[in-house]
């Protein structure tokens, strides 16, 4: 009891700067997981992209072309001038120029080379979709007019309507529940992984570090309590403050997306971030053993939670990392977190009863077990250090 | 006394060998983590070929141009398929251990079964699309010339671009760059932790150090510039460091424009600084807290200027267009990536005086803040 009075005294002092973070990271998650800036990436439904058009035309074919394009892009006026054309390039405003010069639909019905002009924008992936969609569009007009010569321009590009409108029928396994629904809670779950963690670091770290102050370490040590149960009793407190953390960022997280809140996988996904909780606090309270100052504190949060992040697919889609790095991040639990939200968010959950086989699922039980696994080990090597430090001081 | 304190100080900063070694190996084990991690992004084909299942019933073997077509994606140089033939049940197990992307039903439409979205599954569609579509174009010339055919599938294997490239600017932009500059500007906002410390080395109630100094016979404000000077001489050095490892070791182009890096590095330096002394001096709060708030501000800051999210640059530029000209971390990005995306240095100068501009408000307050303090003797 004296112990955790003692830690709540300590927690009191720091509730300023504790809230502080908090509110930056409940902040920082939220906008996250909201902003849909590249979803068009990731998703069926496919955001449209934002393009200055500059068409010096207005033929039919000029028309369609642009009716084609109008499925992905969202064309702006803006005003033809570079500088201000640059600068919005630059804040992402828009993400490409599209010009059409005067001329090219004679050129392009006579046979000739007629271009359409594309600037890139910060992310060039994202104009790769309209690039190829206006390929195709021109593409099969060319060969109609080659191989139907017969035909007017309108019946040509009425044709190529027909097959434009043609799409493959796409089956989702969760299609029941609106899938996108969860990618945003999955975002939102992913990048906890940075948030909780960090925040567990700063908050631990900044406790212990006036725990383990010389004269309250030999106060501590003189108690008739042994070694191992007092750690262990430091490390439920702190326990105790990372569940805290827990519970404002999971309720958070039901800010963007309400309808999460009767679903099946908000159960797992707390299941997950519980477990992530665990090992984050296991490993702040490794490292808050073995920190000498706080001046060395946000640097190490930036090493140990954002490194890991970075190389786990918290804010680069797994897919997107070689197999080396996914392979080196497995030995970290921050992988394993990912990577059980991922398949939680994929998971087909109609009611609470799909929950017990999903569970006793090895794909969702192993990354689960991992991290838990993760969780005890760096708990026991934080156990064996404070031990040791004890040792050395006394 | 200037160089005296100056040398003094030096020595106590690099004492504290933990606040050094961080401020120094953080951004360089980051930057080596993007390297890594981005080489496999930029890499041509690195999500190629993506997995999928097909299943061979009656209809998938009814329709030969299915099968050629996929063949011949997934036997190419470059294949965008790693195809499975395999019945339905066993398509069924693939995609339920991830084993493929997903599973292609033959038919009046086709049918493609994904576990989810993803980048792999949007491959797939965008084929799928465009073979249905050229489907149906082929139905067309059939019915009504059937002697175009074999032109037709010449025509689409030699894939014609009716595109130009029209690039705009010094470079072509580059989204990568946008998490190295971000790191940039997070690292040279480290200073602040270096402008708390001063802070609270010359004010006496807040350290012993700092009793100490003021009893000695030096004006304030020369033992702080002096004491000051030390930091930023220390934090502008690991910064150095750190931008000839980004430009020499990882190779991260700043465009020949490595000295202006360098004076908008060193502005930074200064500004942070600053802004540490402004908290440590202006707030009468815990020194947790202050800790906290030069935290919230260095993460916060590199956040909103896109170090973890690269689309964050836009979200703030389209939806809070203010927050880009108030945050000085995303304001040092930018002068960075101004100098490699822009073709005269207008935009680079308008972002230097921006940041001198805070520098010079911050310098001032915390002078303000600091003179003409006196301490009771109790």
């Amino acid at each position: 009891m004296t112990v955790y009075k003692l830690f709540l005294r300590i927690t009191r002092n720091n509730i300023p700067s504790l809230l502080l973070f908090l509110g930056v990271f409940v902040g920082v998650s939220l906008l996250m997981s909201t902003s849909s800036a590249d979803r068009d990436q990731m998703d069926f439904s496919q955001t449209k992209i934002d393009i200055a058009l500059f068409s010096q035309e207005s033929t039919p074919l000029v028309e369609g072309l642009l009716g084609e394009l109008g499925k992905t892009a969202r064309f702006q006026e803006r005003e033809d001038k570079e500088e201000q054309l640059l600068d919005a390039l630059f804040f992402e405003e828009i993400h490409g120029i599209l010009r059409i010069p005067a001329g090219f639909t004679e050129a392009f019905l006579a046979g000739q080379t007629a271009d359409i002009y594309i600037t890139d924008g910060i992310n060039q992936g994202r104009n790769t979709y309209l690039e190829m969609a206006l390929n195709r569009y021109l593409g099969l007009v060319a060969v109609y007019r080659n191989l139907l010569p017969g035909e007017d321009l309108h019946t040509i590009l009425a044709l190529v309507e027909n097959d434009l409108a043609r799409q493959t029928e796409v089956k989702i396994a969760t299609e029941e529940e609106n899938p996108s629904d969860f990618l945003q809670s999955r975002y939102y779950f992913n990048f906890l992984a940075y948030s909780l963690f960090a925040i567990l670091i700063l908050g631990i770290g900044a406790s212990l570090l006036v725990m383990n102050e010389r004269k309250i370490r030999w106060r501590t040590a003189c108690a008739p309590v042994r070694q191992r149960r007092l750690s262990l009793k430091i490390f439920g407190m702190n326990f105790s403050y990372a569940l805290f953390c827990w519970a404002v960022l999971s309720l958070a997280s039901l800010l963007p997306n309400r309808e999460l809140a009767g679903s099946p996988h908000l159960i797992l996904f707390l299941v997950n971030s519980f477990i992530l909780s665990f090992w984050a606090a296991s490993i702040s309270f490794l490292i808050a053993h073995l920190v000498k100052s706080r001046n060395g504190l946000s640097a190490i949060v930036n090493v140990i939670a954002m490194g890991t992040s970075f190389l786990a697919g918290v804010f680069v889609p797994q897919e997107l990392l070689g197999p080396g790095i996914l392979k080196a991040a497995s030995f970290t639990p921050t992988y394993w977190y990912v990577l059980a939200n991922d398949r939680i968010s994929r998971s087909a959950l109609g009611s609470l009863k799909d929950l017990g086989p999903l569970l006793t699922n090895e794909r969702l039980y192993l990354p689960l077990v991992l991290q838990l696994g993760f969780g005890f080990a760096f708990l026991a090597l934080a156990l064996a250090v404070g031990k040791r430090k004890q040792l050395a001081q006394s | 006394m200037f160089s005296h304190i100056f040398s003094y100080r030096l020595k106590t900063i690099l004492r504290d060998r933990e606040m050094v070694f961080w401020a120094m190996v953080f951004p360089l084990l980051m930057a080596t983590l993007f390297k890594i991690a981005f080489a496999n992004i930029t890499a041509a084909g690195t999500i190629l070929p993506v997995p999928m299942a097909v299943i061979t019933d009656a209809a998938y073997h009814n329709d030969q141009a299915l099968q050629e077509t996929l063949l011949r994606v997934s036997r190419s140089d470059q294949p965008l398929l790693e195809l499975h033939p395999v019945s339905r049940e066993e398509a069924e197990a693939l995609l339920f251990d991830d084993e493929v992307a997903g599973y292609l039903e033959a038919g009046r439409p086709l049918r493609l079964h994904v576990a989810s979205s993803g980048i792999k599954q949007s491959i797939l569609r965008t084929f799928l699309d465009q073979y249905s579509q050229y489907q149906s174009t082929a139905e067309t010339i059939m019915r009504r010339n059937p002697e175009g055919l074999d032109e037709f599938i010449s025509q689409l294997e030699r894939q014609i671009s009716y595109t130009t490239p029209r690039p705009l600017g010094r470079n072509q932009p580059d989204q990568v760059l946008v998490f190295y500059f971000a790191l940039l500007a997070m690292a040279c906002f480290y200073g602040c932790y270096y402008g708390l410390l001063e802070a609270k080395e010359i004010q006496a109630n807040l350290s012993y150090r700092a009793a100490r100094v003021n009893m000695s016979p030096v004006h304030k404000l020369k033992a702080f510039l002096a004491s000051s000077a030390a930091s930023l001489t220390i934090h502008f050095s690991a910064q150095v460091f750190l931008l000839m490892y980004l430009r020499f070791i990882l190779k991260v182009d700043f465009a020949d424009q490595f000295l202006f890096v360098l004076v908008a590095c060193f502005t930074g330096c200064v500004l942070s600084l600053a802004l540490g002394a402004l908290i440590g001096s202006g707030l009468k709060v815990s020194e947790n807290l202050k800790d906290g708030i030069a935290t919230a501000i260095g993460l916060g800051g590199s956040f909103l200027a896109g170090l973890m999210y690269p689309g964050m640059k836009q979200i703030v530029s389209v939806h809070f267009p203010v927050v880009k000209w108030i945050n000085p971390v995303g304001i040092l990005a930018d002068s960075y990536y101004a100098l490699f995306f822009y073709e005269g240095s207008s935009r680079y100068l308008l972002n230097l005086t921006l940041l001198l501009a805070f520098t010079l408000i911050f310098i001032t307050a915390v002078y303000l803040l600091i003179r003409k303090r006196h301490y009771d003797s109790i």
